[in-house]
């Protein structure tokens, strides 16, 4: 070996040491017929793949890169072409399995081998791979800040520390602009001389959001604006910070005109329903299901004299009512059940009637949600009502009456004056005849009476009358002392009838509350007793009593007679009042107006009276005519 | 002459037309107080009255019930209506009256239509 040699070898010794000590992987790869063998590697080869590269030494490149094309291409060339190759690249270890970013440099050693450096460069790639994001999504960021800035439909002005306008969206442009439509005229010009922002005054409130206060206005007025029209904005700005200190603002302003004039109208309307239905005179309440008030307005508050707050959350009924229960034939309840409106009438305990209609509330969906209760005072109503009803009833009862007296009087003194006129007529006719000397003082007797009974039918029509038209005046009167005038009248009338009246009275005096009309009552039956008796002597029994009837001191006076008698069916009739059925006429000639006169004289001393049999079961022995009339206490 | 029934609840007037009748010359066969009474006694005459003089007001049953049951059991009678109620006229006449006299009347004009209606 020359020294030469010797050298060389050194040398090589020397440069695998080298090689060997370099922190670098570094494979030594010699050609091989048509292929590359694995020769060599050095210790940061062996850190890298764990040691496994020792197992891999004499292996082919063909085997080892079977399944990496580009490396034995890469490989091939450096050998072939005899050149250096540098690449960056994902690589798969074998060894290990791990992929790792690797930068490869193919170097050429003369005359047949090729020494691969590899570094990790994953570390760096990432670093890159993570640049090339953040650089992607601040570019996004921008877009879509940009792309919101300009069609978001809310002025955004973007200022600096100093106010100087940064930024302006074309929506401010359009809106807040007055009149200016480029942004240029903007930019770069302070905030605070913003034409609308002065105009509205709030240049200081902005100045405020440069020293670091948000700001946040509602309904703020902007009188002039570009489309021409006043306007209303809810403005919100907020400074920009940064290491605590203001770098500039964001102005918003959220056009709320539209909102602004839609709520004013609702409002107006509001205020107009308010107006209405706090005017109303009608008790409206709006009520829940179980009847809880909600709203009362004034009218209903007033009716119980309470404030609106104090009657909402309370039940209707307790209010109301003073009931713990739902009032009986509530019509707001019934309305609950058939989803319609119903009504009612109802009379409180203080006297006053209310006319009471009760209403469904169906929301949207069809839910049943409450209901409204509106009443009406209609006592007023009621009492002009009933005056009218009792108005017509007194009315049509004078009317009524004033026919019936008409017809009877007709009738009767029709009949009276046929009496007169075939009497007068027959006494004509007997006066030259000798033998009827007899019948012609039946006839004088009879025009006597018929004179007297036309007498007593127009004193009854008199008196009936007097009665209909005037409150009585009453008095005290002995009732022995006024039979005895009637009994003296009736006996003058009949002077040819052999008439035998006794009286039956317990005590001497019997004292009532009447008035002269009494006299006229006992006349009338005393005088229908005689008239209307077939019996050759006329009795009549007049008892006097003291009874008790509903706890009340009473007189009761019986004329008992003995005359022709009132059959059952006629005894219902005889005091009937009614002109209809005075229609139906079915009483003896000449006793309807006297009993009718009777009776009303009897009722309106608070009396009363009845007709019975003399002998019960047997109306043809004679009636029984009973007046009760009260004691004089 | 005629034979007559006379049905009024009137004592008087039924006394005076019973004379002023008599002393015409015709037969009064009968007297009632009232409707009901006149039907029962019509019902019973073997031998019906030419003429019927007929109230119209009385107690039980008027003058137009009782005209009505009488003309059901026979029509052989005329019946005058005699009353002061001259509303009932045409309802008379309508069920089978011959004749309405409105009170008062004169004793001549009585006499007169109880002739024509023989």
């Amino acid at each position: 070996m020359t020294e030469k040699d010797n050298n060389l070898e050194l040398n090589e010794e020397r440069c695998k040491i080298v090689l060997k000590s370099i922190s670098i992987p570094i494979y030594t790869w010699q050609k091989s017929d048509e292929d590359l063998i694995l020769i060599d590697y050095n210790i940061a080869a062996e850190k890298v793949t764990k040691g496994r590269i020792e197992e891999y030494i004499g292996i082919k490149a063909t085997e080892l890169y079977k399944d990496q094309p580009e490396i034995l291409k890469e490989l091939y060339n450096c050998v072939n072409k005899q050149v250096d190759i540098y690449r960056e690249m994902e690589y798969k270890f074998v060894s290990t399995g791990e992929k790792k970013y690797l930068s490869v440099k193919y170097n050429f050693v003369s005359p047949d081998l090729v020494i691969i450096h590899t570094e990790d460069i994953t570390q760096r790639k990432k670093a890159q791979q993570e640049l090339k994001r953040s650089e992607e999504e601040l570019r996004e960021s921008q877009e879509r800040y940009r792309n919101i800035f300009d069609t978001v439909p809310t002025s955004l002005i973007l200022v600096d520390k100093e106010g100087i306008i940064i930024d302006i969206n074309p929506y401010h442009l359009k809106h807040l602009a007055m009149g200016k439509t480029r942004k240029e005229e903007f930019i770069g010009k302070n905030i605070f001389t913003h034409p609308t922002i002065m105009n509205a005054g709030l240049s200081e409130k902005y100045k405020k959001v440069l020293e670091g206060e948000p700001l946040n206005l509602k309904d703020q007025y902007f009188p002039s604006l570009t489309t021409g029209s006043d306007g209303y904005f809810n403005i919100r700005a907020v400074p920009l910070f940064k290491n605590e200190d203001v770098i500039g603002a964001i102005f918003t302003h959220e056009d709320i005109t539209d909102r602004k004039n839609i709520e004013e109208i609702l409002k107006k309307e509001k205020q107009e329903k308010s107006i209405i239905l706090e005017n109303i005179l009608e008790h409206i309440v709006f009520q829940s299901l179980d009847h809880t008030v909600i709203y009362p307005n004034k009218a209903a508050c007033d009716s119980v004299n309470q404030k609106a707050e104090q009657l909402i959350g309370r039940k209707c009924h307790e209010i109301w009512q003073g009931s713990n229960e739902v009032c009986e034939n509530c019509p707001v309840e019934r309305s609950f059940k058939t989803k319609k409106p119903e009504v009612n009438e109802i009379t409180t305990i203080d006297g006053r009637v209310w006319f009471i209609k009760g209403y469904p509330i169906i929301d949207e969906k069809g839910n049943l949600i409450g209901g409204v209760e509106v009443t009406s005072e209609i006592t007023e109503k009621k009492h002009i009502e009933d005056k009218l009803k009792k108005s017509e009833k007194m009315y049509r009862e004078a009317y009524n009456s004033s026919n019936l007296y008409k017809d009877l009087f007709t009738h009767d003194i029709n009949n009276i004056f046929q009496n007169i006129l075939s009497s007068i007529e027959l006494y004509n006719l007997y006066r030259k005849d000798p033998e009827k000397q007899f019948e012609l003082e039946e006839i004088e007797n009879l025009i006597v009476q018929q004179i007297l009974r036309g007498t007593m039918l127009v004193s009854n029509v008199q008196n009936l009358s007097a009665i209909e038209n005037y409150e009585p005046s009453l008095f005290s009167i002995e009732v022995n002392e006024v039979l005895k005038k009637a009994i003296n009248f009736v006996r003058k009338s009949f002077p040819n009838k052999k008439i035998n009246i006794k009286t039956e009275s317990i005590q001497n005096e019997y004292f009532v509350i009447a008035n002269e009309l009494l006299q006229n009552a006992f006349e009338n039956l005393l005088f229908n007793a005689v008239k209307h008796n077939n019996n050759e002597i006329i009795k009549i029994d007049i008892n006097l009593s003291k009874d008790v009837k509903d706890d009340k001191k009473i007189i009761k006076i019986e004329f008992i007679d003995n005359g022709v008698g009132i059959s059952d069916s006629m005894k219902g009739e005889i005091f009937q009042r009614e002109y209809k059925e005075y229609l139906n006429y079915k009483l003896p000639s000449g006793i309807g107006l006297g009993l009718l006169f009777t009776k009303k004289v009897i009722e309106s001393f608070n009396g009363e009276i009845k007709v019975e049999d003399r002998i019960e079961g047997d109306y043809t022995q004679g009636s029984n005519f009973i007046i009760l009339l009260p004691e004089e206490k | 002459m005629a034979t007559i029934f006379i049905i009024e609840d009137d004592i008087s007037l039924q006394k005076l037309y019973d004379m002023i009748l008599s002393t015409s010359g015709h037969q009064v066969v009968g007297l009632a107080n009232n409707g009901e009474e006149g039907v029962k006694l019509y019902e019973s005459f073997s031998v019906k009255p030419e003429i019927i003089i007929m109230d119209h007001r009385m107690p039980i049953k008027n003058g137009i019930e009782a005209t009505k049951e009488i003309l059901k059991i026979s029509n052989h009678s005329k019946i005058i209506f005699v009353s002061a109620d001259n509303s009932v006229k045409n309802l008379a006449l309508s069920i089978g009256a011959i004749e309405f006299i409105e009170k008062p009347f004169s004793m001549e004009k009585f006499l007169k239509i109880i002739k024509n209606v023989l």
